[in-house]
Order: C-alpha cells, then sequence, then structure tokens
C-alpha cells in the first residue's frame, strides 16, 4: 500500500518535469503544435497514477467508515450515503500501543538507515579511489551478495543472536538491516563516486589533503543524491519491514509499528477495519520522509546508472 | 595496509551500534530456550487482537501473585515463527499452539518437554473432554500439550426473527431431520444456507470443517481419525458419499444463499449476515463458535445476541448421537526443568484460569467440563459449552491436523475448485490423495 503512493510522486515529478520544460519552451498552456503525444503520454500517466492513487484513496475513506458498512458496501458509496466516524482510529489508538511502537520504529528506522550509509560511503570511497590488490575481486564479491536473499540468513542469524544474547533487542534489528542493505547501498555509491571527477580529487591530493579530508570534504558533499536516494530506500525497506522484525525483535515492548499493526488482527480476520486506520497512520512517516527527500530522489534515481 | 583499514572500521562500527544500543534497547534478553532456570519466562502463541488482550491481563493477574514474570509473543504468524526460532535456538519457555500437527513435529525434533509431571493428570483425565487429552499426545502417547481452550465447529446458527414461518421451528434430531428441515425452507423459496468460504489465501477452509463435520457424523471418529491419519486414504469412496451428500444438502439449486457459483467469492466472516436482513436471505450458517465475537455479524447483532441468534448443534446420524467436532490451542512446554514455566502451564490448565476466562473472553470456550456454566457471559456462550460436554464423541479439527501440504494447501484449493464447479468431486478427492506427502 505505502509503495503505491510514494510511488507516485516519481511519475508526477518525472512528469511534469519532461512535459513541463518541453511545453514551456514552445509557448504556454497550449497542446504542442502538431504533436498528440504529450497528450497520450499524459493520459497514460494519468491512468497509471490512479492506478495506484484509487486503492491508497479506498484505504483511507474505508478507515473513516463504520465496520457494518464496510462489510456490506464498497468504499465509493460514501459519495452518494455519507457517513463517517472516528472509531476505528481510537479503536486502534486504544487497543494498540500505537505510541511506544511508533517510538520503536523510529528508534529501529534511524540507526539502521543512517549506520549502512555512512558504511558504505566509507567502502565506496575505497573503491573507487584507493588502489590496493583484489580491489575489484572484492568489488564484485559485493555486488554478487545482491542476488543472496534475505531468507536464507536469518535462521543463522538468530542462532547467532542467541549465542550472543542480543537476539529481541533492537542491535539485533540493527545489524540485520546493515547488513541485508550494505551490498546495494555499496554498488550504487560507489557507481555513483565513479562519475566524480578525478581531477578534483587529484587537486586535492597536490595540495596535501589526506584520504579522510577529500572523503569529508569533497566526496559526501558531492555525493549527497546519491546518499539521500539510498537513505530513502532504506528508510522504507526498514519502516515496512515485518519479517525480520518479526524474527528479530518479536512481539513485546520492542516492536515496532508493523508488529503492533498485525496484531491487531484478531485470528479468524476479525477487527480488519482497524487496519485501515492503523496502516494509514504508520504511512504518514514515509510520505513525509519521502516528499522532503524526493528532489534528492529524482536526481538521485540516475545515480550511478550512465558512468562517465 | 588493507587489513588495518578494515579492522579499523569494524572497531569504529561496533563502538557506535553497541553505544548507540546501550541508550535504546531496552531490557528483553530475548529470554526463553530449554537453559532459562530464572522466573522470567517467555509465552508464545498465535492469537491476537482481543484474545490475546484477555489473556495477557488474566495471565498477569496470577503471574504477580505468583512470582512470575511472563514476557508475552503473542504473533499472528506463529507456525512459521516458531519453526524460525526452534532452527535458530531461540526458544520461547511455553508455547501455545493452535494445532497439533505443528506440536507434533517439535515434539518429533526432541524440543518438548514431556508435560505429564507439571500438571495434574488424574485431574486432567476426569475433567478434560474426551479426546481432548489424545490430542496432546504424541505418537509414542507421551504428553506434549494441553488444551488449554477449545472451539466447537459444529454449530449451526439461525436468527430467531423469522425462523418459525420457515418452518425452523424445533433443531432437527438427526441428520434426515435436517435434511428434510433444509427442503422444507427451500421451498418456502428462501434458501436455506448461508455458506462463504472466502478468505484470501486461506480460501476453502471453511468448506474442510463441513467435510469433516459430515465424516465424523457419518462414520464416527475412529473412522474419521484413520482418515485424517491416512490410514484410510483420501479418496476413500466413504469421503465421496460425504461429498455428494454435501451437494444435495448445500450445493444443489435453491439450497445456498446466491448459488453454488458465489460461494468461492463469499467472504466466510460476513456469509451468514444476511440471516438478518428483512425478510432473511438465508437460515442457517453452520460455523464455528467463535462467530459470536465482534467483528462478523453486524454490531446491532453481536449487541442482543441471546434474542437475535439461536443455535443448535449439527445432528448425529440417530437421535441419541451428537458428534462435535472442535479444536483449541495446545500449551506446550520446551522449558521443562524451569519451575515458573511448569507453574504457568499448570495454571492455564486449571479450572480457576478456565473459569476466569471464561467470565472475561466472548469467544472462549473451556476444555475442562468442570467450568461452572454460570460464568459464560451469555446464553449463547453457555449454549456451546453445553453442546461441547455433552457430545457423544469429539474430535480435533481435521485439517489441523494433517500434513501443512494438505491440511492448508491441496484440502482447501481442492475443496474450492470442487465447490465452484470446475473439476467433479472424484476429482478433488484423488487430487488431494495424490499430495498427500509420502512420510
Amino acid at each position: 500500500m505505502s509503495s503505491g503512493t510514494v510511488a507516485t510522486p516519481i511519475q508526477l515529478q518525472s512528469d511534469t518535469a519532461s512535459v513541463g520544460s518541453n511545453t514551456k519552451a514552445r509557448g504556454g498552456k497550449k497542446p504542442d503544435v502538431g504533436g498528440k503525444s504529450p497528450l497520450w503520454v499524459r493520459i497514460v500517466v494519468g491512468l497509471l497514477c490512479a492506478l495506484w492513487i484509487i486503492p491508497t484513496l479506498g484505504l483511507a475513506v474505508t478507515s473513516f467508515r463504520p465496520a457494518d458498512q464496510a462489510n456490506s458496501s464498497g468504499w465509493w458509496t460514501i459519495f452518494t450515503s455519507p457517513s463517517v466516524t472516528l472509531q476505528n482510529y481510537s479503536d486502534v489508538f486504544s487497543r494498540a500501543n500505537m505510541g511506544e511502537a511508533f517510538v520503536n520504529s523510529v528508534a529501529i528506522t534511524v540507526p539502521a538507515t543512517i549506520i549502512p550509509i555512512l558504511i558504505a560511503a566509507f567502502a565506496a570511497y575505497v573503491f573507487t579511489f584507493m588502489q590496493f590488490k583484489g580491489r575489484d575481486f572484492l568489488m564484485v564479491m559485493i555486488v554478487a551478495l545482491l542476488v543472496v536473499p534475505t531468507q536464507v540468513a536469518l535462521v543463522p542469524l538468530l542462532k547467532l543472536y542467541g549465542d550472543l544474547g542480543i537476539s529481541g533487542t533492537f542491535l539485533a534489528i540493527w545489524l540485520a538491516h546493515i547488513g541485508f542493505g550494505m551490498p546495494l547501498a555499496i554498488y550504487l555509491i560507489r557507481n555513483y563516486m565513479a562519475t566524480l571527477p578525478k581531477e578534483i580529487i587529484e587537486s586535492a591530493k597536490i595540495d596535501g589533503a589526506s584520504h579522510f579530508q577529500t572523503f569529508w570534504r569533497l566526496i559526501i558533499p558531492m555525493s549527497t543524491p546519491a546518499l539521500a536516494s539510498f537513505a530513502i530506500f532504506q528508510f522504507l525497506w526498514v519502516w515496512n519491514d515485518l519479517l525480520a522484525a518479526l524474527i528479530f525483535v518479536g512481539p513485546g515492548s520492542n516492536q515496532p509499528l508493523t508488529i503492533a499493526l498485525v496484531s491487531l488482527l484478531g485470528n479468524q480476520g476479525q477487527g480488519w477495519q482497524l487496519l485501515t486506520a492503523g496502516g494509514l497512520f504508520t504511512m504518514l512517516v514515509p510520505i513525509l520522509v519521502f516528499l522532503s527527500l524526493q528532489r534528492y530522489f529524482v536526481r538521485g534515481l540516475t545515480a550511478g546508472s550512465v558512468k562517465g | 595496509m588493507r587489513n588495518r583499514s578494515t579492522i579499523g572500521a569494524a572497531i569504529a562500527v561496533g563502538a557506535v551500534t553497541l553505544l548507540t544500543s546501550g541508550c535504546l534497547s531496552s531490557g528483553g534478553d530475548g529470554g526463553g530456550g530449554s537453559n532459562n532456570t530464572s522466573n522470567e519466562i517467555e509465552l508464545m502463541y498465535g492469537f491476537t487482537g482481543n484474545q490475546d488482550q484477555v489473556f495477557q491481563s488474566v495471565m498477569k493477574e496470577w503471574a504477580g501473585q505468583n512470582d512470575v514474570t511472563i514476557q508475552f509473543s503473542p504473533t499472528p504468524d506463529f507456525n512459521s515463527l516458531i519453526n524460525t526460532r526452534v532452527q535458530g535456538n531461540q526458544l520461547p519457555d511455553i508455547a501455545i499452539f493452535p494445532q497439533p500437527g505443528i506440536l507434533r513435529t517439535m515434539a518429533e525434533r526432541g524440543v518438548l518437554s514431556d508435560v505429564s509431571e507439571a500438571v495434574d493428570m488424574d485431574d486432567l483425565e476426569a475433567n478434560m473432554l474426551p479426546g481432548a487429552i489424545e490430542a496432546g499426545q504424541g505418537e509414542d502417547g507421551t504428553q506434549y500439550g494441553i488444551l488449554m481452550s477449545s472451539n466447537i465447529k459444529s454449530v449451526v446458527y439461525y436468527p430467531k426473527a423469522g425462523a418459525e414461518q420457515a418452518g425452523l421451528t424445533t433443531p432437527p434430531a438427526t441428520f434426515d431431520d435436517l435434511l428434510s428441515l433444509s427442503k422444507t425452507v427451500a421451498a418456502t423459496g428462501t434458501t436455506p444456507w448461508c455458506f462463504g468460504i472466502e478468505n484470501g489465501p486461506g480460501t476453502g477452509w471453511p468448506a474442510t470443517d463441513w467435510v469433516e463435520n459430515l465424516m465424523l457424523i457419518n462414520y464416527g471418529s475412529d473412522v474419521y481419525n484413520q482418515w485424517v491419519q491416512h490410514e484410510i486414504p483420501f479418496n476413500d469412496p466413504r469421503v465421496l458419499e460425504v461429498l455428494n451428500q454435501m451437494e444435495e444438502l448445500l450445493l444443489a439449486p435453491g439450497e445456498t444463499n446466491g448459488g453454488r457459483e458465489a460461494i468461492a467469492s463469499n467472504n466466510f466472516q460476513t456469509a451468514g449476515n444476511p440471516m438478518f436482513d428483512t425478510p432473511p436471505g438465508c437460515y442457517m450458517y453452520r460455523q464455528g463458535n467463535f462467530l459470536t465475537q465482534q467483528g462478523f455479524f453486524p454490531d446491532a447483532v453481536v449487541d442482543t445476541l441471546d434474542d437475535t441468534v439461536g443455535v443448535f448443534p449439527m445432528p448425529g446420524t440417530s437421535a441419541d448421537s451428537s458428534p462435535v467436532l472442535g479444536g483449541g490451542d495446545l500449551a506446550g512446554l520446551f522449558s521443562g526443568d524451569n519451575e515458573s514455566a511448569q507453574k504457568t502451564l499448570a495454571y492455564m490448565a486449571s479450572v480457576d484460569f478456565q473459569n476466569k476466562m471464561a467470565k472475561e473472553l466472548t469467544s472462549y470456550l473451556a476444555p475442562r467440563s468442570d467450568v461452572d456454566p454460570a460464568n459464560y457471559p451469555s446464553d449463547t456462550s453457555r449454549n456451546f459449552a453445553t453442546i461441547q460436554n455433552e457430545a457423544t464423541d469429539w474430535a480435533f479439527d481435521g485439517s489441523d491436523q494433517m500434513p501443512g501440504a494438505v491440511g492448508s494447501g491441496s484440502f482447501w484449493k481442492e475443496m474450492t475448485a470442487w465447490i465452484a464447479g470446475e473439476i467433479d468431486a472424484q476429482t478433488a478427492l484423488d487430487n488431494i490423495e495424490a499430495s498427500w506427502p509420502a512420510s
């Protein structure tokens, strides 16, 4: 659901960026001279947006409808026979400790986003600007790790955590997410860094900058789009994650929102109307994060894709 | 050079994570495991929502008085999570299994302890439902689980308003009576049965309950259990006979609300709701006793349950037989040597616990027959208890005991295909038989 909503602004953005600049250049809002394709493109993009937005809208509307009505008629009937309630929301907050779960989610997501970026940026710098034996081989190994499914690591990790006595703690889930996110992070950031002009690094070297200075003063500021776009990827992934959270944290006082949410559902699926309200609530943060970072996101999407 | 920098990075990362984890992770040592000797135990189970809340409050009250600290781990995806945790050697101290099948799998792995030491077996033998003790036994007869809650699936709901006009005056005493009642109602022009088997990825399971009910009614628990244990093939002619019975009772034109085609897409949660329309769209809905909880029938019906909804048990072949298909949650012990875990398990098997649960949880049904009926919150739940306790034959839900590939796989799928009219009954049964894993 949430991935659906966050996907739309990209399309909107790219749409307005390309189509908008074209039309402006050719003069105002009028349809393009001789070309029907921009209109056609806009219709297709509009349809695609609707495909993603309508289910989310349905979710939002349903969350405000009484359960009985939601069971007996579709959400669109709200427009003909409006009846609105906040019951679902008050139930969600009274039945589950959403406040605590929210704090837990933040406590899990923020370190699990920042730490891998930091490590991956170091690693990417090394892979891009330092020469050492076996560098390419190591890089290939890391890229190869991209195809390893997360699930194969669950049981061994759980065993390890058990031996270390950290199962069920935040540390356990951080480490898991850091590990799972690392290959993509290194790959993405390294490919971006490879596009940075070598001359700048060389001139910094001539001026006597150490690797560390070059990294902090030059490379990091220049790599912001790639870092930000990976930050969004990782943030959304960790925030929406249920699988790893269930296994490494589990229900209880450390549970994130996803677990709190799914625990609202009864054994035979009763109480699903609570999920609509709870689901919408958990979507708020990802939407905010996305909207505030989306200008990096659009730039960052091309990060590493064109080397030159 | 390379070594130094990687080690340095590792140390830096380690320091960062350790420092921050110190601030953020609050307690939660993960608990559990067979080497836990403290009085802090982890209790893992698969029920959520309201059931979970009431259960926790009852357990916390007891634990506070008995110097036990319980860490509750309710998880919606119990079966896969317990498997992962066992493989990862992260055992809870007690787990409550929703299905005997998975309990037996765990017992075979050797991670479960014998519970007969922890509980008073004589007391349970005397007061538990017949058959309920056996449900928690492994193949060698060792007691690995104790039923701490039960449910029944041999209940038919009907709307009190309008039932009489439709000809539903007395509960059918025999299965033949049920058949003729069904015909009587159908003759009034309204479909007698509500039936829906849609449940997302779980679509089809309500149909398996029907098949199991009819197997039990027609052939008794001995043949039923042989069928469930695969001692007789799944596509035995007797099973085909049952499916034919179902076709006559439920699937024939005019028998089910919406017709045969609608069953597979009709959600089981709300399939019974047309009973409360005026005039009713159907008159009888067979489903488990859990259906009286908030969230299935319309809220107005749930609020006036005793006045609006009547229940009768699925009848046996003769007036003096009343077989009941049931189920329940089995508590199993991972930390056999932990005294607190033993005490906790014993409490869940006790009449005290079950009295309290009966009083506070609408959907709870006690597997002990000595629970005071006055504790049940409504006449409807008292009826359930009576139906369960007066059963002449009690059998555990079959699909829950079959191997997962069948019990939550082909049995669901083939029944759905058959009901939707895509394949005939014989093909469905043959397909299920073919899917039974070779052991």
